[in-house]
């Protein structure tokens, strides 16, 4: 079965925070999650876990490009080789994101404009992003399969989003001499050049494209019992806040964030997804959540009820009639099919849950 | 990452990027192709393009009027990932969710040289599909079997980038090119060609000149027989 499972495991609950002269870095939960990939087909999946908090603080100000902490310091802080992503954890604006790299040691520049967006107060953390590395191991430690000589016909390729599309990864496990093509990460179309910086961005979900009919009984993850099921195991830190995610008009792929069983009623969703009219979902927004069947079950918010056939108000499946869904979970990664055009959703945290 | 998309979609509307096709020229892994070379016989550089995409009127396409060229996605330049000549690959994205115009088409590859002379369309057999949620498709023109070749595609010399001669196929010289030569000339061999490409968007002295210049050839040649 390919639905995304996992397990939690916070190995570090406790806050810790370690203070310089300057900003403080407040150590978030971590832990690890286990998700579940099938042979054959492709498997939408998202790790729920970030990199750890770099720097955090409270802005005074921003620009359209820049923003200012006057006790920070961004170019240490901040001056590894990650790509980061600053989010706004308190203010009007909770759980906006985007990218960051300092510019000063007191200002961040950033990816999108955050001018109308931040209040003098307004808290901010900033993450580094997490690596195909990261997630997949720098030498494959999650034993994908790998390519044979460039050769991918039978590898396991990552799908990570990008801007305009897709960078597809995978691991090249024996080296070519011409064109020359080394050990390691690397995608389909930038030939030796190294992958495994491939940032995932944190809101995003990935696919992992599994072309083997069946996993090998020797292989990270899989047990001999049954080789149409494999884990993988991700490590990072968890997000302890609600965050902002972009949903466009067509298919988006979305990584739930958090990083535990969440319903569709805890998800908050139906506050910004279209709503259905009467059970009229033409125009509705619908959730798609893998079935563990390799298909997909579709969920919609019913805004308005309808007598007859009788319909309430509330989350409900497209081919389950007026049968409560708001107890559905959602899995890891699900998929928000938007009718109209582009807004933002809001990936809340559970009601109750308090990290 | 799509850090730019978290805020930017808050003031403007985009479409999500869902439907992925690969195209490319050449085995992955042996890399054996089938090289793409000009009328002249030489591979295409690496700024020479291939996209995807489809023709509205494809009996003009193979006129070489390329007018109703609809692209899908990015284009990619030549050099495979590796800065070869005469092979390219790449992905391709957009959504082809709800009503696509896409949907249904035939997954065309065009490929531009770096001048801007000469092309290659090359018809798939298959056809864009509608996301539901992700739709893939690999067009690859070493190891399909179903393609067709709507402008170009004559077989050309044996080519070596670096695997051992390898097949190649021909680009072929199109109206465009014509119409740029008032201001670039670029040298094209289309008397050569099979099915030489339509006229049009060009002066009569452009349009003339090469039969011209053919016929001040040929008599000049007979008066020195003679």
């Amino acid at each position: 079965m390919n639905i995304p499972q996992k397990t939690l495991s916070l190995l570090a609950i406790a806050s810790l925070s370690t203070f310089s002269s300057l900003s403080a870095v407040e150590t978030d939960p971590v832990g690890y999650v286990t998700e579940t990939i099938s042979p054959a087909g492709f498997n939408l999946i998202a790790s729920n876990l970030s990199g750890p908090v770099a720097a955090s603080g409270a802005f005074s100000s921003a620009d359209s490009t820049t923003a200012t902490d006057a006790n920070a310091s961004f170019t240490t802080s901040l001056s590894g080789s990650s790509d980061y992503v600053l989010t706004l954890t308190s203010g009007a604006n909770v759980g906006v994101n985007t990218g960051a790299t300092a510019s000063s040691a007191t200002a961040v520049a950033t990816g999108d404009d955050l001018s109308s967006l931040v209040s003098d107060g307004d808290t901010y953390e900033i993450r580094s992003v997490l690596t195909v590395a990261d997630l997949f191991g720098s030498d494959n430690s999650a034993e994908l399969a790998g390519a044979t000589a460039g050769n991918t016909s039978a590898a396991d390729i990552v799908w990570v989003q990008n801007d305009t599309g897709y960078t597809k990864v995978y691991y090249n496990a024996v080296a070519r001499p011409f064109p020359p093509l080394s050990v390691g990460w690397k995608t389909t179309t930038t030939g030796n050049a190294d992958a495994s910086a491939t940032a995932v961005y944190f809101t995003d979900a990935i696919w992992v494209q599994v072309q083997r009919s069946a996993f090998s009984s020797d292989e990270a993850g899989v047990d001999a019992s049954d080789l149409t099921s494999k884990g993988i195991v991700f490590a990072g830190s968890v997000v302890t806040h609600s965050s902002e995610v972009a949903a466009e008009n067509g298919f988006n792929f979305i990584n739930r964030i958090f990083p535990g069983d969440m319903s569709l009623g805890e998800s908050g969703m139906e506050s910004d997804i279209a709503l259905a009219a009467a059970g009229n979902t033409t125009d509705a927004d619908l959730v798609w959540v893998p079935n563990g069947s390799g298909g997909y079950n579709k969920y919609y918010y019913n805004g308005t009820a309808r007598p007859f056939p009788p319909l309430s108000v509330g989350w409900k499946g497209t081919t389950t009639g007026n049968t409560d869904a708001s107890a559905e979970i959602l899995s890891s990664a699900y998929i928000i099919e938007r009718k109209a055009s582009g807004t933002m959703v809001t990936s809340s945290l559970p009601a109750g849950v308090n990290l | 990452m799509k850090t730019k998309l978290a805020l930017s979609l808050i003031f403007a509307v985009a479409s999500a990027n869902a439907a992925t096709i690969s195209f490319s020229n050449f085995d992955s892994g042996t890399f054996a192709g089938l090289a793409i070379v000009d009328s002249s016989n030489n591979m295409l550089g690496t700024s020479s393009t291939a996209e995807i995409g489809f023709f509205s009127d494809e009996a003009l396409a193979g006129a070489g009027d390329f007018t109703t060229w609809n692209s899908f996605g990015s284009a990619a330049n030549f050099g495979g990932g590796y800065g070869l000549t005469g092979v390219y690959g790449g992905d391709a994205s957009s959504s082809t969710a709800g009503a696509s115009a896409f949907i249904g088409q035939s997954i065309t590859t065009l490929i531009t040289s770096a001048s801007g002379s000469e092309y290659l369309v090359a018809k798939s057999a298959q056809t864009f599909g509608q996301d539901n949620p992700l739709f893939t498709a690999t067009v690859n023109l070493y190891s399909d079997s179903d393609i067709t070749y709507l402008f170009g595609g004559i077989a050309g010399s044996a080519a070596d980038y670096g695997t051992g001669p390898q097949s190649s196929i021909q680009t072929s010289c199109s109206s465009r090119a014509i119409s740029l030569r008032s201001t670039r000339w670029s040298p094209c061999s289309w008397l050569r060609n099979a099915t030489p490409p339509r006229i049009k968007e060009t002066s009569l002295l452009f349009t003339k000149a090469p039969a011209l210049c053919w016929g001040f050839f040929v008599r000049l040649i007979r008066k020195s027989r003679s």
